[in-house]
């Protein structure tokens, strides 16, 4: 049976609707009616129902609505969430890969952080939208977000995780456990990166950026990357990479450059820093 | 929410016939009333209006 003939069922006949997009509960002032129909949408006022309508009503709610439609939203989140329905991140390339092998809490996150990505490549503001983020899962939340949008996911964590298949050809579960432990230090602590904030201080970030390097040198790592966003973030990078470079000793071997965004890849060729 | 058997108490959405014990999002968080963004299914799960929350929300609609 259909919500229409459910709502039919309880008093709620619409016959002029074919089919049902979408139901509002809203108080109806100046309509002697319980419903009103705005295309395929109608909106119930549960006020002007009597009390074995309202019971059914909750039931229908509580029972079918929820099942069928998936989730039912406040009207104020509405718009987001149709906005997210129209691609949804479950579908895209890199999300079907990475499902099976990150940590199951993470996939809210990678799903709102590809949505934040579509946002950002669309020139849309994305600050709240990564603030929320940041506020759900702390600072690995916004690590991951940074992460998603400058492609480490596609450039980084899949091949990691290929090259541990072929080292566990037989044993993927062993593969995925030593996948998860490198992916977890990396979200945590961006070893080997550094996204560079707006806010921060220039001084402060060159000190990071030199002792995340000693530490890397002495796990075998020889590379950093730098990001930066924002104008004034730009000039701030180019500012501190000569004496990042003069403390290691590494080289700038590749660097990307916009008004509004840098990358810069650092690398030491030495045994030792400087 | 009344529909779920929740109400409202001190800004915070709370159980109806356990007075005082708040609603948590699978995270964890309580949900003020002027967070709450929905129910969606699966035991119905209880939404905050942040993007994270949200977008779980479509994968429920769109799955």
């Amino acid at each position: 049976m259909s919500i229409l003939d459910k709502l039919k069922a309880i008093g709620l006949h619409i016959p002029k609707l074919k089919s049902l997009v979408s139901i509002k509960f809203e108080k109806l002032i100046h309509i002697d009616r319980s419903i009103r129909i705005e295309g395929s949408s109608i909106s119930i006022d549960p006020s002007s129902l009597n009390g074995k309508q309202k019971r059914a009503l909750k039931r229908l709610i509580r029972e079918d609505l929820l099942s069928d439609a998936g989730a039912i939203i406040e009207e104020k989140s509405e718009p987001r969430v149709r906005e997210v329905l129209k691609t949804l991140p479950s579908k895209e390339e890199i999300s079907k890969k990475l499902i099976p092998i990150i940590p199951s809490a993470d996939i809210p996150l990678l799903y709102a952080c590809l949505f934040l990505r579509r946002r950002a490549q669309l020139q849309e503001p994305v600050e709240e939208l990564k603030s929320q983020i940041v506020r759900v899962y702390g600072q690995r939340g916004g690590n991951f977000a940074n992460l998603c949008s400058e492609g480490y996911l596609e450039s980084w964590f899949w091949p990691l995780y290929e090259e541990l298949l072929s080292a566990y050809p037989d044993q993927p579960a062993a593969a995925r456990a030593q996948f998860q432990i490198h992916y977890n230090r990396i979200v945590s602590d961006l070893p080997w990166t550094e996204f560079v904030a707006a806010r921060a201080d220039a001084d402060a970030v060159t000190t990071h950026i030199i002792e995340k390097m000693q530490r890397n040198i002495s796990n075998g790592i020889r590379y950093f990357n730098v990001h930066g966003l924002g104008i004034r973030n730009v000039k701030k990078i180019e500012k501190l990479i000569p004496e990042i470079q003069k403390k290691t000793g590494a080289l700038a071997i590749l660097t990307e450059k916009t008004e509004t965004r840098i990358f810069i890849r650092l690398e030491i060729h030495q045994k030792s820093l400087v | 929410l009344d529909a779920f058997g929740k109400t409202i108490e001190n800004g915070f959405i709370v159980e109806k016939t356990k007075i005082g014990q708040k609603v948590l999002t699978p995270r964890g968080e309580e949900i003020k009333v002027t967070e709450f963004a929905g129910v969606r299914k699966g035991s119905a799960i209880f939404l905050k209006s942040d993007i994270v929350s949200l977008v779980e929300a479509a994968e429920s609609i769109g799955s």
